[in-house]
This record gives C-alpha cells, sequence and structure tokens, in this order.
C-alpha cells in the first residue's frame, strides 16, 4: 500500500491493497446474500456476521451527483464533481463521474482506474453508451 | 401497531422565549439557553418554582459540554422531576415537546421547559460551515474524503439532484419554495432575510453544490428558543395563549444505501405523520397550514409529500403560483421558515407552529386556524418527528 494520501488509513489494509490492485472489494452476507458496503463488519438486513469478500465489476448507474463550486479545504479546486454511484452488485459508493461528459441519474457507468494514484482518488466512473462505450469528450 | 386516537389534548404549550438571535458569536450556548429559560417562564406567566422538568435539545454543531445538564446549576433548579439531553439531531426539537408531552399527561412533571439553544458561528467559524454531514457509505474511513465530499450541501444537493430527475422537476419549483419563506419572512419581526426576493435572484443566487444553490440552504443564526409544555388542565400558565397537542408521531430509519433502498427522496416523514394523525384522529386533508422543517428547499417538498399533503413526485405541482406563501392555498412556514427566517434547527418550526396555533403571530396569523402541523428532520433525513396542534383544547 503506498503513502501518498493522508486519508488512509491503517485500519481495512486488506481493502486498500485491492484498490491498489484496481479492484474494489465489496462484502456479500454469505446467509441472505445481501452486498453490503466494503467496510460492513455484519449484516444489517440478516445481523449474520458471516461475511464474505467479492470484487465489483465495475459497472454501475449514476444514482445522483453534485458539482461544488465552492472548496470546502485545500484539498479541492472547484468546480469538481463528486457522484453517488449504485453499482450493479447494490451497494452505492462516493465517487466522481470522469471524461467531462453531463452524467445524469441512471446512466450507465464503468470503472476507470486511474493510472496516476497520486493525482487525485484512483477510482472514478464513466458514464458509456448504449453499445457499452465509453462516451468520449 | 395501532396508534390510540386521543379524546382530549396530550399536552399544551403555553409560553415562548428566546435569547437573542445573532449572525456574531455574542455568548455560549450554555448563555443562551438560560436567557431563553427565562424568557419562556415568565412569558407563560409562570415563577422559576412552577418548572419541575428541563428537556434541553442540543446541537451536533458544538462540542456536548457547551450544552450539558450543568445549565441546571446557572438556573438554580432543585428538585426537578423530569430532565434530560437529546442529542438526535434536528428532530429533537420536535422530539423534546413531545417526551415532555407525555410527561406531563404521565404526572412525571406539571410544567416541562425545553430549550434548544446553538452557536454555529464561532468568531472564526463561518454558520455555514458549522454543518459538516458524513456521507460514510463505504465504512472505510477517508474513502469520501477523497472524492470531497463535505458538508451538509453535498448531501441535500445529492438529495435533491435526484428528485430532480426523477421527477422532472427543474430549478423553479425550489425557487416557490424559497420565495414563499421570503414572503412570510418579511412579516416577522423574528426573520433575517426580508428583502425581497424574485425568481430571477433565486435563480442568479450563487451555486454551492450544483444544483443547490445560496437560496436553497437555510440561514444560520446564533441564538437560543424555549417553550413551556404543561398538563392540558394544569398549573401551567396561558397568559399569552395555549396551544393544544392533539398527536404526536416519529419515523426513523438507517440510511442503507444498497439494494433499492431509496434514501434521497422518499422518507419516514411519511411514518411520522400516519402515526400523529391516527392519533389526533385526523387526515392530511384536515390540516390547515403547517411548519415544515425546511433547512433546505428540498426538505419542504420532501416534508409536503412525506406528510401526505401530496403524493411523492406531486410537490412540483403542489407548491407552485405561491401556494405556500402568504394568500396561497395552503400557508407553510409563515415565519419565514429556516430558509428566510432563522435556523434555529427544529426549534424554528416549533416557535412559529406554537405562535400560530395559539393566535399570536400578530400580521402573519393565519385566519383559517383550525388543526396545524410542526414537524423536524434529523441526519440525512433519517430521523422524523411531528406534532398536531390546535388552538382548541376540546375537539
Amino acid at each position: 500500500m503506498t503513502e501518498e494520501r493522508f486519508f488512509r488509513d491503517e485500519q481495512n489494509i486488506a481493502f486498500w491493497e485491492g484498490v491498489a490492485r484496481n479492484e474494489l472489494r465489496l462484502k456479500k452476507c454469505s446467509v441472505c446474500g445481501v452486498v453490503l458496503a466494503p467496510g460492513a463488519t455484519f449484516c444489517s438486513e440478516c445481523w449474520s456476521s458471516e461475511l464474505t469478500e467479492m470484487k465489483a465489476s465495475g459497472y454501475g448507474k449514476v444514482h445522483s451527483f453534485v458539482v461544488y463550486h465552492r472548496a470546502f479545504s485545500e484539498n479541492e479546486t472547484p468546480p469538481y464533481g463528486v457522484a453517488l454511484i449504485a453499482l450493479e452488485e447494490g451497494p452505492r459508493i462516493v465517487s466522481a463521474v470522469t471524461g467531462g461528459v453531463t452524467a445524469h441519474v441512471g446512466d450507465d457507468v464503468e470503472a476507470v482506474w486511474s493510472v496516476a494514484p497520486t493525482e487525485g482518488p484512483t477510482l472514478s466512473f464513466s458514464v458509456v453508451n448504449e453499445a457499452g462505450w465509453k462516451r468520449e469528450d | 401497531m395501532t396508534s390510540k386516537r386521543v379524546d382530549k389534548p396530550i399536552a399544551k404549550i403555553c409560553g415562548l422565549g428566546f435569547a437573542e438571535l445573532s449572525r456574531e458569536y455574542l455568548k455560549s450556548q450554555k448563555a443562551l439557553a438560560c436567557d431563553a429559560i427565562i424568557a419562556a417562564v415568565a412569558d407563560a406567566g409562570l415563577q422559576k418554582s412552577d418548572i419541575d422538568g428541563v428537556v434541553i435539545n442540543r446541537s451536533d454543531t458544538n462540542p456536548s459540554d457547551d450544552l450539558p445538564l450543568r445549565l441546571f446549576d446557572d438556573l438554580g433548579f432543585r428538585d426537578l422531576t423530569f430532565g434530560n439531553v437529546l442529542a438526535s439531531q434536528a428532530a429533537c426539537g420536535v422530539q423534546m415537546i413531545q417526551y415532555a408531552a407525555m410527561a406531563v399527561a404521565n404526572g412525571m412533571a406539571e410544567n416541562v421547559v425545553c430549550v434548544f439553544a446553538d452557536t454555529p458561528i464561532l468568531p472564526k467559524r463561518r454558520g455555514g460551515d458549522a454543518y459538516a454531514i458524513d456521507l460514510a457509505l463505504t465504512n472505510i474511513p477517508g474513502w469520501e474524503r477523497q472524492y470531497g465530499l463535505y458538508g451538509a450541501v453535498g448531501a441535500y444537493g445529492l438529495a435533491m439532484r435526484r428528485y430532480m430527475e426523477l421527477f422532472g422537476v427543474g430549478a423553479e419549483t425550489f425557487g416557490e419554495v424559497a420565495l414563499a419563506a421570503r414572503q412570510w419572512a418579511r412579516r416577522s419581526p423574528l426573520a433575517f432575510q426580508t428583502k425581497p426576493m424574485s425568481m430571477d435572484d433565486y435563480l442568479n443566487s450563487k451555486l454551492i453544490a450544483d444544483p443547490l444553490r445560496m437560496f436553497d440552504c437555510a440561514f444560520p443564526v446564533n441564538g437560543a428558543g424555549a417553550v413551556i409544555v404543561s398538563a392540558p388542565e394544569g398549573g401551567g400558565g396561558e397568559r399569552n395563549g395555549a396551544a393544544f397537542i392533539w398527536g404526536m408521531g416519529q419515523g426513523h430509519r438507517g440510511y442503507l444505501a444498497y439494494s433499492d433502498y431509496e434514501n434521497e427522496t422518499d422518507t419516514p416523514a411519511r411514518v411520522a405523520g400516519k402515526k400523529a394523525y391516527r392519533m389526533a384522529g385526523i387526515s392530511a386533508r384536515d390540516i390547515d397550514h403547517a411548519q415544515i422543517y425546511d433547512a433546505f428547499t428540498v426538505t419542504t417538498l420532501l416534508g409536503l409529500e412525506g406528510y401526505g399533503f401530496c403524493e411523492r413526485g406531486e410537490g412540483k405541482d403542489f407548491v407552485a403560483d405561491g401556494a405556500l406563501a402568504p394568500g396561497g392555498r395552503f400557508p407553510v412556514n409563515t415565519g419565514g421558515g429556516q430558509l428566510s427566517g432563522y435556523y434555529l434547527q427544529g426549534m424554528t418550526q416549533v416557535s412559529e407552529g406554537y405562535l400560530q396555533a395559539a393566535n399570536r403571530a400578530g400580521d402573519r396569523q393565519i385566519g383559517n386556524n383550525g388543526w396545524s402541523l410542526v414537524t423536524a428532520q434529523g441526519g440525512r433525513m433519517d430521523y422524523h418527528a411531528c406534532l398536531v396542534l390546535s388552538p382548541e383544547k376540546v375537539r
């Protein structure tokens, strides 16, 4: 695991190691089958502690998004977008939509792993068109 | 699970007091709370010795030590029979009235003072920066912060965008809500934002977390408000008028960010409203006017839908053509609400709801003053509470 970004703590090392391999690791309940957030420690549906790890496909839909026009810390330069992505496995995560297109709620998106992990977040999402191709700007 | 229809009011609200509301730091939360309590007791025509219960609604914007039970020391209370600090966020503005009402209805206390105090504005902090909402969906510390998701404006901007795109709503709908609040504020001596606002003013207001603009946001102030809750027939003073509590409800959920849980545009206000209406033996159609929690314009719309004044997604038509404004079909947030009046979390709606139901609202008094609704919410629209009020002691 790299130490470039202060956001990452020493907990959840397995999760961040997955990110370093361009994998988003989710949790799945062995009892009721619901797919949960990466940091889940037990199932909020059936309360079972028997969770397994699974790799997210990287496909999902835009659940919602905002564009900040104001910086709340020195780490951001507005305007910048933040999105809620509903992964096809079920969980929603905070991420960003890249590629310069205007996103809409319900757009299909695909994971884009950045090759320069020191420059901003590693994972973002790109809108894909009906044919399954990423939309380019 | 059914709630019982009551045949007489559960309790009454019979006094209101404020500390000085300001846009600068004048004094501590605790000192503000004491000012509001002393004013509320006087307003009810009561004495310190009449007060046997104190419920405090603490704000999350400051450390818990800023508004502790130690308030009892400052105010010299002895032999209280009911007291607590509630900290389940802004829904507590209404919740504390509910707990006080249950206490006086069941003889645990006679006159309970309920106080909220807050200082979002500190010498080195602007008001808007005090309200952080952590959308920790992954449960992996640090994940969300990578993307720069900050503040309540982010969480509510996300809700606003989803609401707009699911239901085909444009910015003007939120503008209608903001304009109505501003028109009411112009009639309230307590309101801060009283300059006339046009739709163009709204649409030209600064984007903060697009689609959320400056005029979609509540107006934070430092200050405190307190009300007295007493048994309907009890010793509580009615010198300046009383509002009778006929229904109370809460609705809560966990924010579950998976499967088809719809956190952004569907809230458990539904649950709270159903409970309260059933207790009062009425339905949403019987409500003449309402104070709906409006920390953001989208919360007014979702509140109107959740409390059954229109169907989900139909808020756009419901608020059109100044329906919520003075002279409109359904008066809402008649003191300017949190958007244009002042933001004291749930206490904003409680105080105005009391003034209206007690026929004390001056130039903005609603003539058609039968049943009314007061709501508050906390979290990411996760925790809801409401009161059904009436000026009438008998049905």
